[in-house]
């Protein structure tokens, strides 16, 4: 049985920060599954691929980061899977909303 | 007596109590103290209280002889029997790749998930209004890394999984391309999951002005 081991304070988070400060980053590619999401609740990988036109790599390690943040969730299927956001994800939808509702025209998007 | 009734309700109402707090860890006082929480745990209550008419109407002694001792013994019998039941499904059917439970759980999962959503949108807006108010001055650039390991190093028992995750979701948050108030807003919405509004709050006030807003220069200065 794995048993809980509580960290020493803080040490893990800064780690992280320091790994991750040393990744690429994909924060466009990132935000716009988050808006897509936001929208359609669920949202087919292959449907996603398709609306956010970029490419599979950036794609591929934007869905990583944002499942190793806890804000999407993936469900494997025939299809290539299924998408949707966690309620972190909704919460942070709701608060990005106040951008994306200041620059709908930047997007192109349509409501 | 009113006295075993009371305590085989206290039994069902604290078995619901364990199952909220399990939720929302982060602020149980505020999940527990609302209408749609407090109807959760009448529920179980009632529940315990049925049980224990149930073994009253039927004579149950449950194996003890002692007429001190068996009404009590129906209590805990009640509370555990009621707890036991609720939470039980008889079979299971696969929907796809979802698992859905046959049984009297089915009834509990169905009126959890409905207290959940209705303490969620209740808190929701406290949240907001809370996060607003407590990251008011704050400078996203200056507090995104100092704020988490400060609230971390208060709390002193976030598991490490935990502290990668949120490290994994500040590096997006920081990389995202959004106002800076909005990315202050998330920080703090994220921190108060993890860490409760009392502690968010405490640390923004300790750091001052660490990570406050610079006041912008005067132009003829």
């Amino acid at each position: 049985m794995q048993k809980y081991s509580p960290s020493d304070d803080f040490g893990s988070f800064l780690s992280a920060i320091q790994r991750a400060a040393k990744q690429p980053t994909q924060s466009d590619t990132s935000t716009r599954i988050i808006h897509t999401l936001s929208r359609s609740k669920q949202v087919k990988v292959t449907h996603m691929a398709g609306q956010i036109k970029t490419s599979w790599s950036t794609f591929n390690q934007s869905l990583q980061s944002l499942q190793e943040a806890g804000l999407i969730k993936m469900q494997d299927d025939d299809e290539g899977g299924t998408l949707w956001l966690t309620q972190e994800g909704e919460h942070w939808a709701q608060a990005m909303n106040i951008d994306w509702n200041d620059s709908d025209d930047d997007t192109g998007e349509e409501r | 007596m009113w006295t075993e009734w009371a305590a085989a309700a206290l039994g069902g109402a604290l078995a619901g109590a364990g199952e909220i707090i399990a939720q929302f860890r982060d602020e149980p006082d505020d999940a527990l103290f609302n209408l749609p929480a407090l109807g959760y745990l009448a529920f179980n209550a009632l529940a315990s209280i049925l049980a224990l008419a149930i073994i009253r109407i039927f004579g149950w002694n449950i194996g003890v002889q002692d007429p001190v001792l068996m009404p009590w013994a129906q209590v805990v019998a009640a509370a555990f029997g009621a707890m036991a039941f609720l939470r039980a499904s008889f079979f299971n059917v696969r929907n796809g790749e979802q698992v859905v439970s046959i049984g009297p759980s089915r009834l509990l999962e169905i009126v959890l998930q409905a207290v959940k959503d209705a303490v969620d949108r209740k808190r929701a807006e406290q949240r907001g209004i809370s996060v607003s108010e407590i990251m008011a001055d704050v400078d996203f650039e200056r507090a995104w890394v100092a704020l988490p390991a400060y609230c971390f190093g208060l709390l002193q028992n976030l598991p490490d999984l935990e502290q990668q995750k949120f490290a994994q979701k500040m590096s997006l948050l920081a990389s995202m391309t959004m106002s800076v108030h909005v990315k202050t807003l998330l920080l703090g919405l994220s921190l108060m999951n993890l860490v409760g509004e009392k502690v968010l709050a405490t640390a923004v006030r300790n750091l001052g002005d660490e990570i406050r807003r610079l006041p912008p220069r005067a132009a003829n200065n």
